[in-house]
């Protein structure tokens, strides 16, 4: 039996983030059932990048050419291409997927629905959400991913509410086995190695980002420090970015020696527990000068070490204003510590007895532009949850904790999802690609049914001109239902649809279309988008270039109506309409594996339309003659 | 010295030789004529004093059998005192009315580059840019009138300080 192709498109796979370990766990089950050829498709790396040519799986990158990647201009051009915009066609054509699983933020998958082959394979999209109100592009997606899973169960709830019963609640993969309770002789070992001993350990393992709560954390800290004397609390985090704890330590009136850090030797890569004592330190084991800093994602423990961090500790407490998974939570169960998570976002799945969590109360603030409700975390409710573990006899936070770890396995590990996805693969169809790539036309010509101003009409009209599903839901049926009520008919929306499915049917200029047959390699051209005193101007210097080029064919670049300038000097092959992604000299003379259109490519308005600088007060003094 | 076709030379790498026009027949019925083009895409560039310079130039050209010929485009303000107007023609056409004209006014447009490139006398004026920049190129008779800038021309579409409207009626109407 022919084994399905499955391209799964996310970080790559070795990447320190949640997506990169999610990735690498269901690239590995999937291999290791030897049932399919799977292909990984690695989101910020070269397409034919190297050092994402040793994994067992064969590995593209999303990223165009280095050369490409320089030409472009904005930053969003940047981003969108590091999701894979510019590469995934070329992606689905070569590896022709049976099954394609897009791992990412929903953002990152911005235009993907509309592509020709989005329906025509088996797709599936596998997305953190955080908050709520669901976002807006999300909610986009939902009638158009007919396979939609979310990270966490609140976001499935949401959908639900709006009637979306497709999306599906499927976690973050982990690898249960890294994280594990140490014998309690290993811990007493383990404390005593950073001078501890019977201290009441609380911990936080966080990057330090704004979205963790530490404020919040500091206060319950300080509320139960005054109960339970011996208490400390570790925080597993980089005191070089985000909070500066530092600060807020002293503004709480919290001493330092209660708060302990991880440093980490970036030469001889050991940790350290100890109260915090600045950046730069040397190292007591190896002794480098400088190398000891706080943990930090570029240089940071292993997960084995992480684990021993966690077997320092007597309780994990995660406040977070949201978060996808909060993959350190479920680590902490793991190795069976009872977990403290704010009951909001997906601390929901991990803040109830179930899971060997208790929930921490917040109120409700609202993120200023996106209007997303955010928790903050009730220090009270800290400090309360802290003394109900504190309380508990070992017997009972054992047992806790072996339900935490339990909790982690059935819903979080990568032998449970691995198989769902399995399961799902194994249902889906094999997929003939006997399909045009070619985009979907969109239908001018579609006779709507009698015009109104409601939401079926809008619906169809995008379903039947546009190729595009939507519903109820959808941001731009909700925008055309307000238009609408401002007094716009639906005689106006048609020719709306209209002009714009016209504008979008009209046929991309193709190069090798316009191109002489036998040139190549003899052409030249002179891009002059506009105006009809440049292009004039430049038919002036024409028969010089000419003469300087005898066997190239000069063809001029511009738009239709500035032909008349220009096209009856004899030194012109050709006039060829310009479009902007002509703008552009690696395109036009290649770069890279790409060999281009032209030998020769001018664009000689660059410094007089698009970025005038050529007028030096009339005062320029040429050494050289021009005429 | 910084003209805009010694920008696109230095850019090709070539010097700068003439262009290439077929310009087109067009019928015209006069024998001697003046041809004026009026800009109505450049705000900055819009000369609102024409009629009163073309009503007193006519006294001196019409006893040398010259006719007035505006051409340009139908949007342009219709001047008084000219014998004939010929609106939104092809580039081609256009430039065979000019190329049998005696004597080109406008401002720095194609039509003035065209009249340049086949020497025919003209009268040009600058408003938001420097003759140097923009004049045309091959004249060895071309009379360049600049708008009284406060400091320098605005290399703007539109001059907030309308300086076109200010240039001197009568130092047109003299160098004409």
């Amino acid at each position: 039996m022919t084994k399905k192709t499955i391209l799964v498109h996310s970080n790559f796979c070795k990447a320190f983030t949640g997506f990169g370990k999610n990735k690498k766990n269901i690239l590995r089950y999937l291999f290791d059932t030897d049932k399919y050829n799977v292909v990984e498709f690695a989101n910020g790396r070269f397409w034919d990048d190297p050092e994402i040519q040793t994994t067992p799986w064969r590995c593209i990158g999303s990223l165009p050419s280095a050369e490409t990647m320089s030409q472009m201009k904005d930053g969003n051009q940047q981003r969108v291409a590091a999701y894979g915009a510019y590469m995934i066609d070329q992606a689905i054509q070569e590896v022709k997927p049976d099954v394609y699983i897009g791992i990412e933020d929903i953002w990152a998958f911005d235009g993907y629905f509309e592509k020709p082959w989005w329906d025509k394979i088996n797709t599936m999209i596998w997305t953190t959400l955080d908050s709520l109100p669901i976002l807006t592009s999300a909610i986009d997606a939902a009638p158009k991913i007919k396979n939609y899973f979310v990270w966490a169960s609140f976001a499935e709830k949401a959908f639900q509410e709006m009637g979306y019963d497709h999306v599906k609640t499927l976690r973050g993969s982990l690898d249960v086995s890294t994280f594990l309770r140490m014998s309690d002789d290993e811990r007493k070992q383990l404390r005593s190695r950073y001078k501890l001993s019977d201290e009441f350990i609380v911990g936080f393992v966080f990057r330090n980002q704004l979205r963790k709560s530490v404020p919040n954390m500091l206060d319950g800290f300080k509320l139960f420090k005054v109960k339970v004397p011996e208490a400390k609390l570790l925080l597993h985090t980089h005191w070089a970015e985000g909070w500066d704890i530092l600060k807020l330590l002293e503004e709480k009136q919290i001493n330092q020696s209660d708060i302990l850090t991880t440093y980490f030797c970036n030469k001889c890569k050991r940790f350290f527990v100890s109260p915090f004592a600045g950046q730069e330190l040397n190292c007591k084991a190896c002794h480098s000068e400088k190398s000891v800093n706080t943990t930090n994602i570029s240089h940071g423990v292993d997960e084995s070490q992480l684990n021993e961090i966690y077997n320092l500790m007597d309780v994990y407490c995660h406040p977070f204003t949201s978060g996808g998974q909060e993959i350190p939570v479920q680590e902490a169960k793991l190795t069976e510590l009872v977990t403290l998570v704010t009951n909001y976002s997906c601390g929901e799945d991990y803040c109830n007895e179930d899971s060997g969590g208790l929930p921490l109360a917040w109120s409700e603030y609202r993120e200023p532009g996106t209007q997303f409700i955010k928790a903050s975390t009730c220090p009270k409710s800290i400090f309360d949850q802290l003394m109900r573990v504190y309380e508990m006899t070992s017997i009972e936070r054992a047992a806790w904790g072996i339900k935490a770890r339990q909790f982690v396995i059935d819903n979080c590990s990568v032998e449970q999802i691995g198989k769902q996805i399995e399961d799902m693969i194994d249902a889906m169809p094999v997929v003939d690609y006997n399909f045009s790539f070619d985009a979907i036309p969109k239908n001018p010509l579609y006779e709507p049914p009698p015009a109104t101003n409601g939401t079926d009409f809008i619906i169809d009209l995008y379903k039947n001109m546009m190729n595009e599903t939507v519903d109820k839901n959808s941001s731009c049926v909700k925008h055309w239902l307000r238009e609408f009520e401002k007094g716009m008919s639906g005689q106006d929306l048609y020719n709306h649809f209209k002009n714009k499915c016209s504008e979008q049917t009209k046929k991309p200029i193709e190069f090798e279309e316009v191109l002489g047959k036998d040139d190549k390699g003899f052409r030249l051209a002179i891009v002059v988008p506009d105006s009809d005193v440049d292009l004039f101007l430049i038919n002036g210097l024409l028969k010089n270039v000419k003469k300087q080029y005898p066997k190239h064919n000069i063809y001029i670049i511009t738009r239709p109506h500035n032909f008349q300038y220009i096209e009856d000097n004899v030194n012109v092959y050709k006039c060829v309409e310009y479009s902007e992604s002509i703008d552009n000299a690696f395109v036009l003379e290649g770069a890279g594996d790409f060999e281009g259109y032209f030998d020769l490519a001018f664009f000689p308005t660059s410094t007089t339309q698009k970025f005038i600088s050529y007028i030096h007060n009339g005062k320029e003094n040429i050494q050289f003659q021009l005429q | 010295m910084s003209h805009l076709i010694e920008e696109y030379a230095k850019n090709l790498g070539v010097k700068i030789a003439k262009p290439m026009v077929a310009k087109q027949f067009w019928p015209i019925v006069f024998d001697k004529y003046i041809t004026i083009c009026l800009d109505v895409n450049v705000p900055a560039k819009q000369y609102k004093y024409y009629d009163t310079v073309l009503d007193m130039i006519g006294k001196f050209v019409r006893p040398l059998g010259l006719s007035i010929i505006q051409i340009g485009s139908s949007k342009s303000p219709v001047l008084n005192g000219v014998d004939a107007r010929y609106y939104d023609m092809d580039f081609k056409n256009t430039a065979y009315i000019i190329s049998k004209a005696q004597l080109h006014i406008g401002v720095d447009d194609v039509f003035s580059h065209y009249a340049s490139s086949i020497d025919l006398p003209q009268v040009t004026l600058f408003s938001n840019v420097y003759p140097s920049i923009s004049c045309g190129y091959w004249s060895k008779r071309q009379t360049k009138i600049e708008s009284p800038w406060k400091l320098k021309p605005c290399f703007n579409l539109v001059d907030s300080n309308d300086t076109s409207i200010k240039l001197n009626q009568r130092s047109l109407l003299l160098q004409s």
